[in-house]
């Protein structure tokens, strides 16, 4: 399945959208760069593989998700996830289980909710919305999606 | 491969702050360097700060002061504030700042590197300021690293005898928020800045304020003293 481009002009918003642009930008390949400072200092950093979470392979995100190598957030991994189930629905749902035994029940709930919603792939960069499985959940915060879409976690 | 997944609710709980440390009590303070104003005094309830501008165990080894929060911070949300930090002397050349890391950082190496662009290469939100040699001494530039983005460079006007308040929120697994005020309630900031965080950033448990020393790049100090320090956990909003 065909999903939409993630907006880059909304990567600086604290939105549901915005959270999972950053996301998908964190998958991206990277060129090397390399500068100096203002203190003069040479700043090197790496090219960094990666992939078009938009456009990739289903075995790109399997492989990802598979490297130790690279370290991954709860969020990042989740995000993955997410957007692995509604691109490949059927690859997801035939190979789940082999993918990462850790999010069994996490990947079934995953299925279960799954829409093509770039909103919906964003929400795990926040607090009690990572996991739909309540592993990370507190229950004395809250979740509070403002009228302009803004997000802010609050105490009950 | 473990089935465990570490709790990130740990570090505090109920309403309110998770943590406060307002130095009534020395809450296990650990300096990397002796000196008799480098302390907690529970008389005056207050932190004093007072890095200095040599080197202490070699080479870009800075001197510091931190605390373990005793457990980890949410990955994708908390506040952090300081409270009346009073800077008895501002480097007229130099870097110095905060640091919100991991356990991991609290090992002796203290490497340019890490003190410079601490999420680059550590689990660490950095926020430093520094003095140019061009520069005024009261125009410190603020730098946030939170991961491959060097994301803000504001000058601050940072006087000495005067009471700031620092505020740093995570307010999602890849952004953050500071702000420097001289009102208690952030109103009129001196900055105040979102800022791009790399998601894998995690386990956050310890605060550090340190300085810089190394060759060539001036001798930054931090020194004076801080009120009180706050951590929410769980929370993108100061309870």
């Amino acid at each position: 399945m065909i999903i939409s481009n993630f907006e880059q002009s909304k990567k600086d918003k604290i939105t549901f959208e915005g959270e999972a642009v950053r996301l998908s930008n964190e998958l991206r390949a990277k060129p090397a760069r390399t500068w100096i400072d203002d203190l003069g200092f040479r700043i090197d950093i790496p090219a960094k593989k990666g992939f078009d979470i938009e456009t990739c392979e289903f075995m790109d995100m399997v492989n990802w998700l598979a490297d130790t190598r690279i370290k991954k957030s709860q969020s990042l991994s989740a995000f993955v996830h997410r957007v692995m189930s509604v691109r490949f629905p059927n690859e997801y749902t035939n190979n789940k289980k082999n993918i990462d035994n850790r999010y069994n029940l996490e990947m079934e709930l995953i299925e279960s909710k799954s829409k093509n919603d770039i909103s919906w792939f964003g929400q795990v960069g926040f607090s009690n919305m990572v996991r739909l499985d309540g592993l990370l959940t507190n229950n004395n915060n809250k979740v509070i999606e403002n009228k302009d879409k803004t997000i802010k976690i609050t105490r009950k | 491969m473990s089935n465990i997944v570490i709790n990130p609710y740990s570090f505090g709980g109920g309403a309110g702050w998770s943590v406060e440390w307002d130095f009534s009590v020395d809450p296990s303070w650990v300096f990397n360097i002796g000196s008799s104003v480098n302390k907690v005094d529970t008389s005056t309830e207050k932190l004093y700060i007072y890095t200095q501008s040599t080197n202490h165990g070699g080479l870009n080894y800075a001197s510091y002061c931190d605390i373990d929060g005793g457990a980890t911070l949410d990955d994708t949300a908390f506040v952090c504030k300081i409270f009346k930090y009073n800077r008895s002397t501002i480097s007229t050349y130099g870097i110095d700042g905060l640091m919100i890391t991991n356990q991991n950082n609290l090992t002796p190496a203290y490497d340019s590197g890490g003190w410079l662009s601490g999420g680059t290469t550590k689990d660490s939100i950095l926020w430093h300021t520094y003095v140019t040699a061009s520069q005024q001494p009261v125009n410190r530039r603020g730098y946030t690293f939170g991961g491959s983005d060097t994301v803000d460079s504001d000058n601050l006007a940072i006087l000495t005898g005067t009471d700031y308040y620092y505020q740093l929120i995570r307010k999602s697994s890849t952004l953050g928020n500071k702000i420097i005020s001289t009102n208690l309630d952030m109103s009129a900031p001196l900055s105040d800045d979102d800022f791009t965080l790399d998601s894998a950033i995690g386990g956050l448990r310890s605060i550090r304020f340190g300085n810089l020393v190394y060759t060539g790049f001036g001798t930054g100090v931090q020194q004076g003293t801080i009120d009180e320090i706050k951590f929410a956990d769980g929370v993108t909003v100061p309870p």
